[in-house]
């Protein structure tokens, strides 16, 4: 019987990642996922982001069951994660780069994979794989004699076999040229119009504007901030003018209405914050004191990643879920 | 899985390099001893046999077993049992393997038993090759062997093993030698889990045959009390088949420390794999 959606008695569906107080302590003493709290909804294609050692890795692996939490959980799909778990099969992953075996061709490699995906009674398509990869006639040659980036589209096609309804992508565009950028960004977008969940670490600010729907920032293993990109980045309103007279300018500008806050943001850059601010008004308030403007853009993602960390020096923590 | 897993081993260029100098092992030995061989009755192995090497193809198998069994054969299955799990972690496809839905057991024993099947082809590989070559070589003729029972100095009485029995003591032979190689095989697999570096896990294979020589009562009475506990030992007791009297009454204790080794090695391997965070 097929239920309405708005129906308050139908059970709700379980988030796609539901993680629960999730620590991992290394075996080198190193706590590298401290009380991790985090949902992701289905359909979300979800940024995870933070500075180098702040726990993306270790928890991308313990989603796939690679590495057991000291504490806490991690649920897919409703489901705890323990390596092996049947609910692995829904999953695709890409973490910490590709890996496959060289001396096989990469036809080979993905037929492999095809065929244990098979085992676990999904359908994987190896001639869709091996057209996605765009490698031409290079896939019959041993993957020892491929390039970076031919590595990562292999890597990508694998993550992408048997259309998973999570993908969870470990820096999948390092070392790729702006043309294979694009093309993973593609696959990424279509696989979010087919209703499968994205997870993508990744430290590139403009990568995840263009292609996430929401950011996970995680610092010293914990949760400093969660939400939709657009909330992250309206979380703190700010402008960036370039001009000829930093000092000039920033007088000028603390003289105007609504602003709250205007600091130097590059040698030639000023960031102004507050309520309502309307670009007409700044421009007219530093093009009066004679200064010239040759730059004006709004505040982004990188903006509002980067001030999270200078308000916390120490690593702003919060628990929280992506979605709304 | 077990199919997946004899795809990826058995297309390794290392597998067919291991294989192809086992049986090149044989060709080798059957040109010396037709070149240098002086048709004479030599003592061959440490039991010792005395035999003509030269008077029967079946000579070259019992010296290729010999020659091979204590460091050659060792490090065939070591490369196979070592590289089996570090192999794919070098590679960086282990995470993917075990990221499937498929229990790490079952990845494990998979693993396992492809390296074993590919143990197993070495040992015969070498033992079928040798057969072969030095039938044709030297024919399938007979073996005379020197009888101990009746033998006085100055005036051995040969033995003659036909050819029917030959071929069923070979095979006893190859099962025993075999038989020999599953605790080298058991901590090189085990030091395989816990390993990025195949090498290492190979090294540890090949230890286990040197730490036995080097703790072998034969060469240090002293250390009597180690030597019973020591995994090969033994391994050489299968020359016995082919000697009058057949002394096999160490093989026994041999073989349950050969079963005690695999059973606590590959149960290690299941422990550690089985809970292993999977950082490669």
């Amino acid at each position: 019987m097929e239920r309405d959606p708005q129906d308050p008695s139908r059970p709700r569906d379980p988030p796609v990642i539901q993680i629960e107080r999730l620590t991992k302590r290394l075996r080198n003493g190193i706590t590298a996922v401290d009380g991790l709290d985090l949902e992701v909804g289905q359909g979300q294609v979800v940024a995870l982001v933070g500075p180098n050692g702040s726990g993306k890795t270790i928890t991308l692996r313990i989603l796939l069951g690679l590495v057991r939490p000291t504490s806490g959980r991690a649920l897919l799909f409703g489901h705890e994660v323990r390596p092996g778990a049947a609910v692995l099969g829904r999953v695709g992953a890409l973490v910490d780069g590709p890996g496959f075996v060289p001396h096989l061709s990469g036809r080979r490699n993905l037929d492999l994979a095809c065929r244990q995906l098979r085992q676990t009674g999904r359908p994987a398509d190896l001639d869709g794989a091996v057209e996605m990869t765009g490698l031409g006639d290079a896939i019959d040659r041993n993957y020892a004699s491929y390039s970076h980036g031919m590595r990562y589209r292999l890597a990508m096609a694998q993550a992408l076999l048997g259309a998973p309804d999570l993908l969870l992508l470990d820096e999948p565009t390092t070392g790729m040229d702006p043309a294979q950028i694009l093309e993973v960004h593609d696959a990424i977008a279509a696989c979010a119009r087919a209703g499968a969940t994205v997870v993508l670490s990744s430290h590139q600010m403009s990568e995840i504007e263009l292609v996430c729907t929401h950011a996970a920032i995680l610092h010293s293993g914990r949760l400093a901030g969660a939400g939709s990109i657009a909330e992250l980045v309206g979380r703190l309103p700010r402008v960036f003018l370039e001009v000829d007279d930093r000092v000039g300018a920033i007088a000028a500008l603390r003289a105007v209405p609504g602003i709250s806050r205007v600091t130097a943001a590059g040698p030639v850059s000023v960031a102004v914050e507050g309520d309502a601010l309307e670009p007409v008004e700044l421009f007219d308030a530093v093009e009066k004191s004679g200064i010239r403007v040759s730059g004006f853009r709004t505040g982004n993602f990188e903006d509002s990643y980067l001030e999270l960390f200078a308000e916390e020096p120490g690593g702003p923590s919060v628990s929280g879920s992506t979605s709304p | 899985m077990i199919a997946v897993e004899w795809y990826k081993q058995f297309r390794r260029p290392k597998t067919y390099a291991a294989l192809s100098i086992v049986a090149a092992f044989s060709v080798i030995l059957t040109v010396a001893l037709a070149a240098t061989g002086s048709g004479q009755t030599e003592f061959v192995g440490d039991v010792p046999l005395l035999m003509t090497p030269r008077a029967s193809g079946f000579s070259v198998p019992i010296i290729a077993l010999s020659s091979t069994m204590k460091f050659f054969l060792p490090l065939a299955v070591s490369l196979f049992a070592g590289e089996s799990v570090a192999g794919d972690a070098s590679w960086g496809s282990l995470r993917y393997v075990v990221a499937r839905p498929v229990s790490r057991g079952r990845v494990l024993w998979s693993k396992a038993a492809v390296a074993a099947v590919l143990s197993a082809i070495a040992v015969l590989t070498l033992a079928g090759s040798a057969v072969v070559v030095g039938g044709v070589a030297f024919g399938w003729h007979p073996l005379g062997v020197v009888d101990g029972s009746t033998s006085t100095p100055g005036h051995p009485q040969v033995d003659v093993i036909h050819v029917g029995a030959m071929l069923g003591h070979l095979g006893l032979s190859v099962l025993y030698v075999g038989a020999g190689m599953l605790s080298i095989f058991a901590v090189a697999f085990f030091l395989s889990t816990t390993t990025r570096r195949p090498l290492v896990a190979v090294a540890g294979g090949v230890a286990v045959t040197i730490v036995s020589r080097v703790f072998n009562a034969d060469y240090l009475p002293g250390i009597q009390v180690v030597n019973g506990y020591m995994p090969n030992n033994d391994i050489d007791l299968w020359q016995h088949l082919f000697t009058r009297p057949a002394d096999l009454s160490g093989a026994p204790h041999f073989l349950l420390l050969q079963a005690v080794y695999f059973v606590v090695f590959m149960g290690l391997a299941h422990w550690w794999f089985t809970r292993k965070d999977v950082l490669d």
